[in-house]
């Protein structure tokens, strides 16, 4: 029990539960504004935490994190808008019920279903580090070209009405993957010569673009209606609605420990395969889409989930496995710490303190985001022409703060066109979103593989983890879009019969 | 019911877009650093795909009109759906003269800095998108700027456009150091 | 009347701008000295220049603050240096990254609109493989690839970084028959080594330290010309005759065209007294960082040749811009 002991005595000793509150505020209102991605809000905290000492410093940022995974969930689900990459499954139903007039009680679910799947990303943390450090290391190239072949296929099965258009979406969404300069051989492709997109379009832009500024398009022509019954403040779920959440929590909570430990996945891919395996199991599949709580609660739980175990692979490899872990790791190295397997020998204040830290956060999170949710939804009921206005420079404002670049408030424009022109048309917007996504994991990948096997596509099936997501992904394929295709056939059949 | 149905126009413009596109592909060059499979095979598989779906959707389109003539004209709209019909010009107008307001951002931006970027912004979303009294708008614009700015640029920390006054103002101290004048009466103050 | 209108103008700037107010320093023509990176705030290049200005204020006599050109890979800082003003109050921290943008985006503004000031250090980079590893130097490695055409497989970090040109350099100049396989970055590779996927990696020791402390790397060369301080058991690849000559990754300094001469010489005098400050060199030796100071001719020679085993690397294998 000296863990704990360590771990209360850091609590008590230093100014860490401050540490972490602050943290988890600050986080929250960066993950907030679209376009701060978790990443962002804790890069700019770091140079004000090098002159403080190294346990309260790293408690702070990774309650950042915390926060910021939660926080990029309010613009999901009051302006359609995800905060952050990982809150874009949370669109789908967090705005439905918003514009149900319940965005108040989408909020206490998203918020939630964050604390719980906040603290079993903890307790996978303190307690599984070691298996998983270990399950961390067999993803091999062909591995992770399987995974991105399995969050591909929840495409299939996430598009409502045209099939076909929901694959055109994917494809695009891959096409733009495929700008930049090629992961294997480094030759540019697709970028016409200009040096902005060299390194690839950011995907956050094309979601900015494709969620908010398409959305504004919209509405400038809209007429401000009234919505009844709005929610004006934060409703916490009750005993009732938990019977119908601790499924798509638990499953939520599963794919984050699952996804934070595997390097590149990120809590995204984990919220997407959650949305769907949630819909899969839920026993109201129809409301899916429409304004389902437990399409709420599924990727917010994977999303806050991954904040506790994407830790995993940082801490015991030095490996970060997101943006915001590849952060934490520059904390620690400028603090004079080796992430690795020495650390915890090294440094067993630190990272007993920074357990504890993260506890707080999370108990600290439901607390910072009652007080905060009241002031947003008042912020988004304001009348139009003032709402609009503000989410325009929001969106300018955060997209601006990625890359500093001019360049990128361009793309996000021209990404809000094409998203226009995809509602209009009717061409669903979470594959394209997928397709960025994975793009490039799945293409460098399969390269990868083939270079390593020199040609041969056996690799594949050789690779334990990389068969067993193929078939997984050939079971969702065939369970969500050919199966019931075949089923239509045949009822067509015998109806005509 | 529009004149083209929007979905083969759609699918039209999609096969366009997918021959462009793998034509693109094929002019990447050739690297001894690709391996395997070239930096061109995924890019001109997708460019196929794209071909063959966008192939299928118009197909599927002219079958499903054939179909039900009648009925294809209830499906074009859903009640409870945002965004506008393909026909509603004044409705893509409207949309345009709000990118049109974030073009101008983005020029005012990058010359007169955040600050006056953020105040245009504000002033301009608001008149377009249902104006309000001369007062009320340019007390929007104005706090509303000061708030972006305290929000971003001293409480996150974010870097935002400066436009051209950091020039400007350089350049004004440089002349200053540079006048024998000025550092006669600095060095007597 | 001047003064005061002076003294609001700045004060207004100060607000608007948050620049740092500047100390009454006599000593550098300006008072302000902004460093200017492409890297993203939090980053290792950011850290990096965090840690130096604190000892380069000391002792240049003028505040030094850190600041961000980010985009396009130094394309924009190196279009916003060339225009910058050449009294020496603002500078890009130099990495390799600018060169290869140069080389293969071509922006407006390159490399060639530039002048080098100074170098600080150089990163080494390793050659390294897992604890149990049969190879016990490089040159086992090498030998291993050349004796079996199409069985060993090696790794570099991006598509066209350093690491992996380094490789490929050797592949070339052995004939041996191996894969090169590229990642997203030097974590990646890390986790391709531990399981096994590559036999070797190329790295920075940065990167490797607490792996190789644990005792889960060994390291099985060193791609600089001397041994490292840090590694002293560990041999050269010059020295086992695994390749002739090194690319070597710096840290320096770069300005507009045009900054007097005089003020060069001060930068220069300063950022030597930097590598010899004591308290600064404890910090350093921790970052596994080669101190490898360069006055302003030499430096631009370093680069010039730099540049040109770039172009050579990137036209040998066919790797363009559009």
């Amino acid at each position: 029990m000296d863990a704990v002991n360590i771990a209360l005595g850091v609590l008590f000793t230093t100014p860490a539960i401050f540490a972490a509150f602050a943290g988890v505020a600050y986080g929250i209102v960066g993950g907030a504004m679209p376009g701060i991605s978790p990443s962002v809000a804790m890069a700019l905290l770091v140079p004000f935490t090098l002159t403080m000492d190294p346990t309260t410093a790293i408690i702070l940022l990774a309650s950042v994190y915390v926060g910021a995974e939660y926080g990029g969930s309010i613009p999901a689900i009051l302006i359609n808008t995800p905060g952050t990459n990982a809150a874009a499954a949370t669109t789908i139903d967090g705005y439905a019920l918003h514009q149900q007039g319940r965005g108040g009680e989408a909020l206490g679910i998203s918020l939630m279903a964050g604390v719980v799947g906040g603290l079993v990303g903890v307790i996978a943390l303190v307690v599984l580090t070691e298996p998983l450090a270990k399950l961390a290391l067999a993803f091999t190239p062909p591995a992770y070209f399987a995974l991105g072949i399995l969050s591909l296929s929840v495409i299939a099965s996430l598009t409502e009405g045209s099939l076909v258009k929901g694959l055109i979406s994917g494809v695009i969404g891959l096409m733009i993957a495929t700008i930049g300069s090629d992961p294997i051989s480094g030759v540019t492709r697709f970028t016409f010569g200009i040096p902005e997109v060299y390194g690839g379009i950011n995907f956050i832009l094309i979601m900015m673009g494709v969620f908010a500024v398409s959305e504004l398009l919209i509405q400038v022509s809209l007429v401000d209606r009234e919505r009844a019954g709005r929610d004006t403040r934060i409703k916490l779920p009750s005993l009732k609605s938990w019977k119908r959440l601790w499924l798509p929590v638990s499953v939520g909570s599963g794919m984050g420990i699952f996804e934070g430990i595997t390097p590149g996945g990120g809590g995204a891919v984990a919220s997407f395969l959650s949305y769907n395996e949630a819909k899969r199991w839920s026993r109201h599949p129809e409301e899916f889409g429409k304004g389902s709580i437990e399409g709420i609660a599924a990727p917010e739980a994977a999303n806050n989930t991954v904040a506790g175990t994407a830790l995993i692979p940082t801490l015991s490899f030095g490996i970060p496995g997101s943006n915001s872990t590849a952060v934490l790791l520059g904390a620690l190295l400028v603090h004079g710490m080796q992430p690795g397997p020495m650390l915890f020998t090294q440094n067993p204040d630190v990272m007993y303190g920074l357990y504890g830290g993260l506890f707080v956060a999370n108990i600290a999170q439901l607390a910072i985001g009652m007080l905060i949710m009241t002031p947003c939804i008042w912020l988004v009921n304001r009348p139009k022409r003032y709402r609009l206005a503000i989410i325009y420079a929001l969106v300018f404002s955060g997209v601006y703060s990625i890359d500093n670049s001019a360049f990128d408030l361009i793309i996000v424009l021209m990404a809000g066109v094409l998203g226009y022109v995809m509602k209009l048309l009717k061409f669903p917007m979470l594959p394209l979103v997928l397709g960025l996504m994975l793009g490039y994991m799945v293409e460098a990948n399969f390269r990868r593989s083939l270079m390593v096997s020199s040609g041969d596509p056996i690799i594949f099936f050789q690779d334990p983890i990389s068969l067993g997501l193929l078939v997984l992904s050939g079971l969702m394929i065939f369970g969500s879009a050919i199966w019931p295709a075949l089923k239509k056939l045949y009822r067509q059949r015998t109806a005509a019969s | 019911m529009t004149f083209v149905n929007k979905d083969i126009a759609a699918g039209i413009v999609l096969v366009i877009l997918a021959v462009a596109y793998w034509l693109g592909a094929d002019s990447i060059p050739k690297s001894l650093l690709e391996g395997g499979v070239g930096a061109e095979a995924l890019p001109k598989m997708l460019g196929i795909l794209l071909l063959i779906l966008s192939a299928v959707l118009v197909l599927q389109t002219i079958l499903a009109r054939r179909q039900k003539a009648e009925a294809a004209a209830v499906e074009e709209d859903d009640a409870d759906d945002d965004a506008p019909a393909v026909s509603n010009y004044h409705k893509h107008a409207r949309a345009l003269g709000l990118l049109l307001i974030g073009i101008g951002y983005i020029i005012l931006v990058e010359t007169v800095g955040y600050i006056i970027g953020v105040a245009y912004l504000l002033a301009a979303v608001t008149l377009f998108a249902g104006g309000a009294s001369r007062r009320t708008v340019i007390l929007f614009a104005v706090l509303g700027a000061v708030f972006f700015w305290v929000l971003f640029v001293e409480i996150l920390g974010i870097h935002q456009p400066q436009g051209f006054w950091p020039k400007l103002w350089h350049q004004v101290t440089q002349a200053q150091s540079i006048s024998p004048a000025y550092s006669a009466t600095s060095a007597t103050l | 009347m001047r003064q005061v209108v002076r003294n609001t103008l700045s004060a207004v700037a100060l607000s608007l701008f948050a620049i740092a107010p500047a100390a009454a320093q006599e000593a550098y023509p300006v008072d302000t000295v902004t460093i200017y990176t492409h890297s993203k705030p939090g980053s290792g290049s950011d850290l990096f220049l965090r840690a130096i200005s604190a000892p380069l204020a000391k002792y240049l006599g003028a505040n030094v603050i850190v600041d961000y050109w980010a985009g396009g890979s130094g394309a924009k800082a190196m279009a916003n240096l060339a225009v910058a003003p050449a009294d020496g109050s603002a500078f890009y921290a130099t990495t390799p990254t600018h060169i290869t943008t140069s080389l293969l985006s071509k922006p407006d503004k390159t490399y060639k609109d530039i002048d080098y000031i100074v170098n600080f250090f150089y990163d080494p980079e390793i050659f390294y493989a897992k604890a149990d590893s049969p190879f016990k130097t490089i040159k086992d490695a090498v030998d291993f690839a050349v004796a079996n055409p199409g069985k060993a497989k090696w790794g570099g970090a991006s598509a066209g970084s350093l690491e992996r040109q380094i490789l490929e350099k050797i592949k070339k100049a052995k004939g041996a028959e191996v894969a090169i396989i590229p990642h997203e970055d030097g974590a990646g590779l890390l986790i391709s080594v531990l399981n096994g996927t590559v036999d070797i990696g190329v790295g920075e020791l940065a990167e490797l330290s607490g792996q190789i402390e644990a005792g889960e790397l060994k390291p099985l060369g060193v791609y600089m010309p001397e041994r490292l301080p840090n590694l002293p058991d560990v041999p050269t690849a010059l020295e086992l005759g695994v390749d002739s000559d090194v690319i070597i990754k710096f840290r320096g300094l770069a300005g507009p065209k045009g900054i007097p001469a005089e003020t060069v010489a001060l930068i220069e005098a300063a950022a030597q007294k930097v590598l010899a400050d004591p308290d600064f060199k404890k910090e350093y030796e921790k970052l596994n960082l080669i101190p490898g100071y360069m006055g302003q001719e030499e430096y631009r020679g370093y680069v010039g040749k730099f540049v040109e085993s770039q172009a050579k690397f990137y036209e040998d294998f066919g790797v363009t811009a559009e």
